[in-house]
C-alpha cells in the first residue's frame, strides 16, 4: 500500500503524521516527502511506519541529543547536543579505562574480574503500565533482561532492579480523571507484574525504591533495571555481511504496535489501545538460557533484542552498516492476514534478532529445536539498504544512511528561571513526633510489603538483600550480589531518587540523587572508583519551555556531579512527554523524575557492610558535613518546616567522604554503615536500630556548617545534607578509622544494649524509643 | 467441537479474595462485601480425533495440568454458589499466556490428541450481607476486577456484558 505524500500540502503531512500516529513532526514529514521526492516514487506504509519508528522519540532521543537554545536568569547558553554537552563531558577528562560500553550498544559495560564485565541497562514501561499496570510491568522487566542478552554477544542477568512512582495510595476514587486507574490498583499491578516475569525468569529482584506523589496518579512511573555478567571477549559484536537474519523466541503478533511512537506522546482519556504487549516469560527463560549456550559455542556474529519498533528497529540497527534483505512471511504469526508493516513493526515480546554465518545454521537450528524455541530465517544482512519483501513483493527499501542519520534533528527552546526559597521555618513540635510520622510516610517507609513477594535468593547470589538482620526486615541502602559463585568479588548496586528536590532546583535534585546512588554503593562495599552511572530521566511535555529548562537544569547536574565524583555515566535512557491531557484540554505533567543507578564493583564480599548496628559497646560517627538544607525534605513534606535550600553537592567535601568510607569498608574496620538521606540523621540512626541494638546519640557534639539558630536540634536531626554516613566502629578499630578519614568525622556516640534508641542533645533527651517500636512505624507505612 | 469449562479454587483461604474484599471497603462502599477469586478454564476438544470420552480427559487435564495439588482443587463446571458470579477473559487477540502454557504442558503429558484450545479467564463471586446488588457490583468490576484494555466482564448466567 503506497501513501500520496509527494504533492501534498503540509497540512495534509500533518495530517498523514496524525491518522497514521506516526508521530512525526512537520519538519520530519518534510524530510520524508524531500526523500522520496528524490527517489521519485511514493512511500509505501511500511516504510512511513518503519521511518516512523526509527525518528521516535523513543529511539533516537531527538530531545536529549538535539540542540537547545537555553536562558537561564537571562543569560543565555546553546547546546547543540543536550546530553553530550553536559551529562557526558566530563568524561573526557576521567579515567575510564574500566568502562568498556559507554552509551553504545544495548546496555553499558564495566570491567568486573579478569575476564568477566558487568553489563547494566533500565528502562521505563511507563504508558503501557499506566493502561494495563500488570502487562506494561511484566514486559517492562521482560524488555530490559531482552536489551542485557542483547548486550555484546549476550550477558547473563542476574540481579532485576525495579523502581516506580505512584500517586497517592489514599487518593480518594472521585477524584480520579476518567480512564485513570486508581494508584492502588496501579501499585498493585505493576508490583504483581515484576514479581511474575522476574520470578520465572530466575533472576532475583533484590535492588528497588518506591516513591509517591500526587504527580503521578496520571501517569504513573515504571523504571526497570538488569544486571548482567558477560565473558569480556563476548563484549564486542559485529554483523557480517552475507550473516542470516536468525528470529528467535515468541511469535509475532499485533501486540504492542506502535509502542515506539505511543511512548513518545502524552496519554489522554482516550487512550485505549493495541499498545499493551501481554509478557510471557516462559518462552523468555527458554530464550536467555539457549542464547548463552549459543554465544559460548561462537555460533553468531551478533544479537540484539526486538524491542520497541520489533524488527524494524532490531534488523535496521543490526545493518545499519551492511544493509538487509528481510523476508517477512517467514516471520512466524500469532494471527493470519497480518499487513506487512504490521508484520515489520509488530512489537510482540520474547524476540531475538541474531546474525549467523550460513555455515552455522545447521548446528544452530539444532540447538534451537533441542530447546523448544521457536525460529526461522526471515533473510540477510546484505545489500547497503533495508529492503522489505512480502511474499516477493517489495514493500519497503530505504537507504541506511537517510533511516539512521536522515532525520532532521529538533532545536528547541527552554527556559530556567530560579527563585530563591524562602527562609527556613521550623513549627514549634516534638522531634519525637516528627520521627514518627516521618518513619510511617509511605516514602521512606519499609518496603516489605513488596519486596517480600520478589524472589531474591534465586541463583543463590545474594550477600547484601534488600531486607537483612535475624528477621531479614531491615533495609539496606544497597545490595551485593556475587554472580560466579567461585569467586569472592561481589557487584554493588545502588539507587538515587529524590523528584521533590526537583520542585525547588532539578539541577540539585540531580547532582543529590547521582550523590546519593553512590552513597548508596559505596556503603555496602562499592569500589565506586571502578564503578559507572546510569541515567534514566522522565519528565513532562518538553515542548514546553519551562519543562525543558527543568531539564535541562537536572542535564547539569549530572554532569557536575559526575565531574566531581569522577565517575562516569555509561547507560542512560529517558522517557519524555509524561503529561496526561484532561478532558477539558489541560496538560498535567509529572514531576521531573531522574533515577541514577550506580554499578560497582566489590573486590571481596566478604568485606562488604550492612546497613543496621551490629552490637553494643561501639562508637558511632557520623562521616560528613551537616548544613541547613531543609528544602522539600521529608520532615518538610511532614509539615513541620517550611522553606529553605534543597541539599547541594560540595565539590571539596564529597568526595573525600566517599573515598573515606570505600577505604574503610575495604579495610573491614566498620561494623555497620548507613547513608544519610531522606529524614536525615534521626531516620538513618532509627533504621540502625532496627536490629535490636540500642544507640546513645548525642547531637550537641554536631556542628552545623553554615550557622546556628535556634533550630539547630531540628537541623542536625533532619537536615538531608549530602555526602553523609552513620558508621559503626569498635573501640579498638576507632584509632585507625579516625587516622584514615580526611573527612569530616564526628563522634556522636555508642551503641548500647537497651534496645532504644536515645538521641538527646547534651543532657536533654530530644527522641527516647524502643527499636521495636520504631520499626513496627516503619512497616506499617506501606499500605497493600 | 465439544465444550467445557473447568474451574480451579483454593482449598482454604484465598489470599487474592482477602486482598480483593479488603480493596472494596477502599471504594467507599460502606456495605461489606466479600470477592471470592477463582480461575476458570474454557476447554475445547474435537469429538473426532479424542481417543478417550471428554470428561475424562477433562479430569486428567484438570488434575495434571491446571491445579496445584497441594494447594487447589477443581470443579468441572462453574461451582453453584450464592451471590453474583462474573466471569472476566481476555478480549480476542489478546494473548492469552495462561491458555497457552496448558496446551503446551498438556502436549509434554501427552494429553494433547483431540485437544483443540485452552482459554484463561477469572471468576470472582460478591456476597454481602442481605445480598449484594447488581449495581454496586458492576461498580466493583469496572473498578477491581477487569480492565477493559484488555478484557471483557460480564454475569454468569444471563452473559450479560459489564461495560
Amino acid at each position: 500500500m503506497s501513501l500520496n505524500i509527494l504533492k501534498i500540502s503540509d497540512p495534509e503531512l500533518e495530517e498523514i503524521s496524525r491518522k497514521h500516529t506516526l508521530s512525526l513532526t512537520l519538519e520530519e514529514m518534510r524530510k520524508v516527502q524531500g526523500y522520496f521526492r528524490r527517489k521519485n516514487r511514493e512511500p509505501t506504509l511500511t516504510e512511513l511506519e518503519c521511518i516512523a519508528q526509527t525518528w521516535s522519540e523513543h529511539c533516537k532521543h531527538k530531545t536529549m541529543t538535539g540542540s537547545v537554545d537555553y536562558t537561564e536568569n537571562s543569560e543565555n547558553k546553546s547546546y547543540s547536543n543536550l546530553l553530550k554537552e553536559t551529562v557526558f563531558a566530563p568524561i573526557k577528562d576521567m579515567e575510564t579505562s574500566h568502562c568498556l560500553s559507554i552509551f553504545k550498544d544495548n546496555a553499558g559495560i564495566i570491567r568486573f574480574t579478569p575476564g568477566w564485565a558487568i553489563a547494566i541497562k533500565a528502562e521505563t514501561h511507563n504508558h503501557p503500565s499506566a493502561i494495563e499496570p500488570y502487562g506494561g510491568a511484566s514486559t517492562g522487566i521482560g524488555g530490559v533482561i531482552r536489551d542485557i542478552l542483547g548486550a555484546g554477544l549476550g550477558a547473563k542477568p542476574v540481579l532485576n532492579i525495579d523502581v516506580f512512582c505512584f500517586g497517592l495510595q489514599d487518593t480518594p476514587h472521585n477524584q480520579l480523571p476518567p480512564q485513570v486507574l486508581h494508584p492502588m490498583r496501579v501499585f498493585r499491578g505493576v508490583v504483581k507484574g515484576v514479581r511474575d516475569y522476574s520470578n520465572r525468569m530466575g533472576i532475583p529482584t533484590s535492588s528497588g525504591a518506591i516513591v509517591f506523589d500526587p504527580g503521578y496518579t496520571c501517569n504513573p512511573l515504571v523504571y526497570c533495571g538488569t544486571v548482567g555478567i558477560i565473558p569480556e571477549n563476548c563484549v564486542e559484536k559485529k554483523v557480517r555481511p552475507g550473516d542470516t537474519i536468525l528470529l528467535i523466541g515468541g511469535k509475532t503478533g499485533r501486540d504492542g504496535l506502535h509502542g515506539a511512537t505511543f511512548s513518545s506522546s502524552g496519554l489522554d482519556n482516550e487512550t485505549d489501545s493495541s499498545c499493551v504487549q501481554i509478557g510471557d516469560p516462559i518462552t523468555e527463560k527458554k530464550v536467555a538460557d539457549i542464547l548463552l549456550r549459543l554465544r559460548d559455542q561462537g555460533l553468531y556474529n551478533a544479537v540484539t533484542d526486538c524491542g520497541a519498533g520489533g524488527l524494524s528497529s532490531a534488523v535496521g540497527e543490526m545493518g545499519a552498516d551492511t544493509g538487509a534483505v528481510v523476508n517477512l512471511e517467514k516471520v512466524p504469526l500469532k494471527q493470519r492476514k497480518m499487513e506487512a508493516w504490521e508484520i515489520f513493526l509488530s512489537e510482540s515480546q520474547e524476540r531475538m534478532v541474531l546474525s549467523v554465518p550460513e555455515e552455522k545454521m545447521e548446528r544452530i537450528s539444532s540447538l534451537l529445536e533441542s530447546e523448544d524455541v521457536e525460529y526461522a530465517s526471515i533473510g540477510t544482512f546484505k545489500g547497503g539498504s533495508l529492503k522489505v519483501f512480502y511474499n516477493g513483493e517489495p514493500r519497503a527499501d530505504l537507504d541506511m544512511d537517510f533511516l539512521h542519520r536522515g532525520y532532521p534533528g529538533i532545536s528547541r527552546r527552554a527556559v530556567w528561571e530560579y527563585r530563591k526559597p524562602e527562609t527556613l521555618s521550623v513549627l514549634k513540635g516534638d522531634p519525637q513526633q516528627a520521627l514518627f510520622e516521618i518513619l510511617a510516610d509511605p516514602n521512606i517507609g519499609s518496603r516489605e510489603k513488596v519486596i517480600r513477594q520478589y524472589d531474591h535468593e534465586v541463583q543463590g547470589t545474594a550477600v547484601i538483600r534488600p531486607l537483612e538482620g535475624m528477621s531479614q526486615d531491615i533495609p539496606q541502602d544497597g545490595c551485593v550480589i556475587r554472580p560466579i559463585l567461585e569467586e569472592k568479588a561481589g557487584i554493588a548496586v545502588g539507587l538515587g531518587i529524590n523528584p521533590f528536590y526537583g520542585r525547588q532546583d532539578p539541577r540539585r535534585m540531580a547532582a543529590s540523587v547521582t550523590e546519593e546512588a553512590v552513597r548508596n554503593a559505596v556503603s555496602c562495599g562499592g569500589d565506586i572508583r571502578r564503578g559507572a552511572l546510569m541515567d534514566n530521566f522522565c519528565w513532562g511535555d518538553t515542548s514546553d519551555q519551562k519543562e525543558l529548562g527543568g531539564l535541562v537544569r537536572a542535564c547539569q547536574g549530572c554532569g557536575e556531579a559526575s565531574r566531581i565524583l569522577q565517575i562516569p555515566f555509561i547507560s542512560g535512557k529517558d522517557s519524555l512527554n509524561n503529561f496526561y491531557t484532561s478532558s477539558g484540554g489541560k496538560k498535567i505533567n509529572i514531576p521531573g523524575t531522574l533515577l541514577v543507578t550506580c554499578v560497582a564493583p566489590v573486590k571481596d564480599v566478604n568485606l562488604s557492610c550492612r546497613s543496621s548496628f551490629v552490637s553494643s559497646g561501639n562508637f558511632i560517627y557520623l562521616a560528613g558535613d551537616t548544613f541547613r538544607e531543609m528544602g522539600h525534605s521529608a520532615l518538610a513534606r511532614a509539615g513541620f518546616c517550611s522553606g529553605g535550600e534543597v541539599p547541594g553537592l560540595r565539590e571539596e567535601t564529597s568526595p573525600i567522604t566517599l573515598e573515606f568510607i570505600r577505604k574503610s569498608i575495604s579495610l573491614g574496620v566498620l561494623e555497620s554503615c548507613h547513608d544519610l538521606s531522606e529524614g536525615g540523621l534521626a531516620i538513618a540512626a532509627a533504621e540502625m536500630c532496627f536490629s535490636g541494638t540500642g544507640a546513645d546519640i548525642d547531637i550537641s557534639l554536631l556542628s552545623i556548617k553554615d550557622g546556628a539558630d535556634e533550630h539547630n536540634s531540628w537541623i542536625k536531626l533532619f537536615s538531608e545534607s549530602n555526602s553523609r554516613f552513620l558508621v559503626e566502629v569498635t573501640p579498638e578499630n576507632a584509632p585507625r578509622v579516625e587516622s584514615l578519614s580526611g573527612a569530616s568525622l564526628t563522634r556522636l556516640g555508642v551503641t548500647d544494649d537497651s534496645g532504644c534508641l536515645l538521641i538527646r542533645n547534651g543532657r536533654d533527651t530530644i527522641i527516647r524509643e524502643n527499636s521495636g517500636k520504631l520499626k513496627e512505624i516503619h512497616r506499617g507505612a506501606l499500605k497493600w | 467441537m465439544i465444550r467445557s469449562i473447568v474451574e480451579v479454587y483454593r482449598k482454604g483461604a484465598c489470599p487474592e479474595s482477602r486482598e480483593l474484599s479488603s480493596e472494596v471497603k477502599e471504594l467507599g462502599i460502606q456495605k461489606e462485601h466479600r470477592i471470592s477469586f477463582s480461575r476458570i478454564y474454557i476447554i475445547e476438544f474435537d469429538e473426532n480425533t479424542l481417543p478417550v470420552p471428554a470428561e475424562e480427559r477433562l479430569n486428567r487435564i484438570s488434575r495434571e495440568i491446571l491445579i496445584d495439588p497441594v494447594v487447589e482443587e477443581y470443579y468441572p463446571g462453574l461451582r453453584d454458589t450464592e451471590g453474583i458470579s462474573i466471569e472476566v477473559y481476555l478480549k480476542k487477540g489478546v494473548l492469552d499466556i495462561p491458555g497457552r502454557r496448558a496446551v503446551e504442558a498438556a502436549g509434554y503429558a501427552s494429553l494433547d490428541r483431540g485437544l483443540k484450545k485452552i482459554s484463561g479467564g477469572e471468576r470472582y463471586i460478591i456476597t454481602a450481607e442481605g445480598g449484594a446488588d447488581e449495581e454496586t457490583c458492576s461498580y466493583i468490576t469496572r473498578k477491581l476486577l477487569f480492565n477493559k484494555v484488555i478484557q471483557e466482564a460480564k454475569y454468569s448466567g444471563s452473559g450479560v456484558e459489564i461495560k
